[in-house]
């Protein structure tokens, strides 16, 4: 069995990964888990895989054909390209209140929610792999409910609110089958140039806007024009107009840096939380 | 008021990374006529991978311990070509304090005409938060679990045993401030050293907003001291001249400390001896800056 966890970094998506693994190897089958890494960022998208099997794994690739796929952000819902690789028997564990076409089988839950609910807060950023490993155990998993609750309290401790929110994951997981399509990608051609000199390009890093948590939204009406928020950006997404102050929101992260230097408090704070129609 | 940008949005940074935003400042004050250094760091994973460059000035990547010999020798192929722009080595307190420490003392020894900044986020965070030669005594890192048990070195005071022409510390709570020491730094020949202090918000444990306010802080406490040396005098500015003056007390230390995570395990002595700490760097200064 192969498992493929997107989320961002801060979310837990490393140690969601690492939690399935050791319980799979409680109940005596042979696991893997490893992240894929660029450099470590909170907000950046995060990938990474578990192999669960009866026999020894010998595959140390990454997993292109899930059979289960979680994904812990509900932002990523909307990106076709997370639900790569998905068959007709894989299943989809997704961090929403809603459910989505993008796999035949649908698990999903509002961990998100259940998180701030119970305080799983770290730096300001919702941390859902909690109760999204109870809601796992409503896929097809091998792990029963005893062992993964063990691993989960060996890693965070047998705090109250760790326990009540995997409870509340786990039983708050609705199933639904969905329409499910088979999405194809092709392969991006292989690069032709020989003396690898990178050229000045905008967003190095993608659209860097999807790494938003909260959307930092100008008021005219208090903003006087000081533009102390262009001159601490550290993406430097602000810029004047002569309606105002604009944002670029396809690249802007959300740090609200600029909220906080606004001597004229004009720059508020908006979340981003919710999905929205999805993309294909 | 707005003019070009060097730094193009869409980096790789995390969410109000102190690096960016300094960058940003720092390739608008040199007017983009810059080639700019980076040895391994944050800053050579920011600027994105092959085939596409954040900065839109050219970068070269070097190895982690040569960055100051790398800007030597870009500097002379540039002066050999007869081309204008200023050498810039833009390496994090890793790159600076401990394995770039030699190259940059063989190249302000020898004078050579670059600017070096040294973005000092107190920790090797590209790497996921391991202790430096820059991280201050009581700062837990992942290497220092407990808390580091030893106080940190300060390479300003290094490159003043070697006289170079300008040295200044800036931090990433005044960019103005920090504008202005480029824009003084551009004026001057041969070696000059800028530090700016980078609150790292996920190495430092601390929200991804308060970027500016930490930096703001570190000098309000005093535990960060803007000053400048040029050609052998030393001058505190900005708000340190102000408490240097006795105009403003520094504020409680604990205000500083206590909003950092990694800070969090601190006990009363802990914080008593860093408050020591900080008095004898600003004795240590004072008398330096009426000697000279």
């Amino acid at each position: 069995m192969e498992i493929r966890i997107h989320g961002r970094g801060g979310q837990g998506v490393v140690t969601m990964s690492k939690i399935i693994a050791e319980a799979a190897n409680l109940e005596g089958y042979f696991s893997q888990s490893m992240p894929f890494y660029g450099a470590e960022r909170r907000g950046a998208p995060v990938v990474s895989f578990t192999r669960i099997s009866e026999d020894p794994i010998y595959r140390t690739s990454q997993v292109y054909y899930p059979d289960i796929l979680i994904v812990l952000d509900p932002i990523l819902i909307n990106f076709p390209e997370v639900f790569s690789g998905l068959g007709e028997s894989s299943i989809a564990v997704l961090n929403s209140g809603s459910s989505a076409d993008v796999a035949k089988k649908v698990v999903f839950v509002d961990a998100t929610r259940i998180a701030i609910e119970h305080g799983l807060v770290v730096a300001g950023m919702p941390v859902p792999n909690v109760p999204m490993l109870g809601a796992l155990l409503s896929s097809e998993i091998p792990i029963s409910y005893k062992t993964m609750l063990e691993v989960v309290q060996k890693h965070f401790g047998a705090d109250e609110r760790i326990v009540s929110s995997f409870n509340e994951g786990y039983k708050g997981a609705r199933r639904k089958t969905c329409r499910f399509t088979k999405m194809h990608f092709g392969h991006k051609g292989v690069m032709e140039c020989e003396i690898p000199i990178s050229t000045p390009s905008k967003g190095v890093a993608g659209r860097t806007g999807l790494w938003r948590v909260v959307k930092p939204v100008v008021d005219s009406e208090r903003c006087n024009g000081c533009m102390s928020c262009w001159l601490h950006c550290p993406e430097g997404v602000i810029v004047e107009t002569e309606e105002g102050i604009e944002i670029d929101y396809a690249y802007c992260k959300g740090c609200m840096i600029c909220s906080s230097v606004c001597p004229k408090n004009a720059i508020k704070h908006e979340s981003e939380m919710g999905v929205v129609q999805h993309a294909h | 008021m707005i003019e070009p940008e060097y730094f193009l949005p869409g980096s790789a940074a995390c969410h109000g990374c102190p690096a960016a935003m300094c960058l940003r400042v720092i390739l608008r004050a040199l007017e983009g006529k810059a080639v700019v250094v980076v040895p391994a760091s944050c800053s050579s994973v920011i600027t994105g991978v092959y085939p596409h460059s954040a900065l839109n000035v050219p970068v070269f990547n070097s190895a982690f311990a040569a960055s100051a010999a790398v800007a030597t020798g870009i500097r002379a192929g540039l002066d050999f070509y007869g081309e204008e722009g200023e050498v810039v080595v833009w390496a994090g307190d890793g790159g600076t304090y401990d394995i770039g420490l030699q190259s940059l003392s063989g190249a302000a020894e020898r004078g050579e005409d670059i600017l070096y900044i040294c973005y000092n986020n107190e920790m090797y965070s590209n790497t996921g938060v391991q202790r430096s030669g820059a991280t201050p005594y009581g700062a837990w890192t992942t290497t220092t679990v407990g808390g580091k048990r030893e106080h940190r070195k300060d390479v300003a005071e290094i490159l003043m045993a070697h006289n170079v022409p300008y040295i200044a510390t800036a931090s990433a709570g005044f960019l103005n401030d920090l504008y202005n020491k480029v824009r003084k730094a551009r004026e001057i020949e041969g070696f000059r050293y800028i530090e700016i202090l980078a609150p790292c918000p996920p190495g430092w444990r601390f929200p991804m907003d308060k970027t500016v306010e930490m930096g703001r802080l570190a000098v309000e406490t005093g535990m960060w001291i803007l000053y400048e040396v040029v050609e052998g005098k030393m001058r505190f500015t900005g708000l340190s001249k102000v408490i240097a003056e006795g105009k403003r007390k520094m504020k409680d230390i604990k205000e500083y400390l206590k909003l950092q995570g990694r800070f969090s395990h601190l006990s009363e002595e802990d914080i008593r001896e860093i408050e020591r700490y900080r008095d004898r760097r600003w004795e240590f200064l004072k008398r330096r800056a009426n000697e000279l």
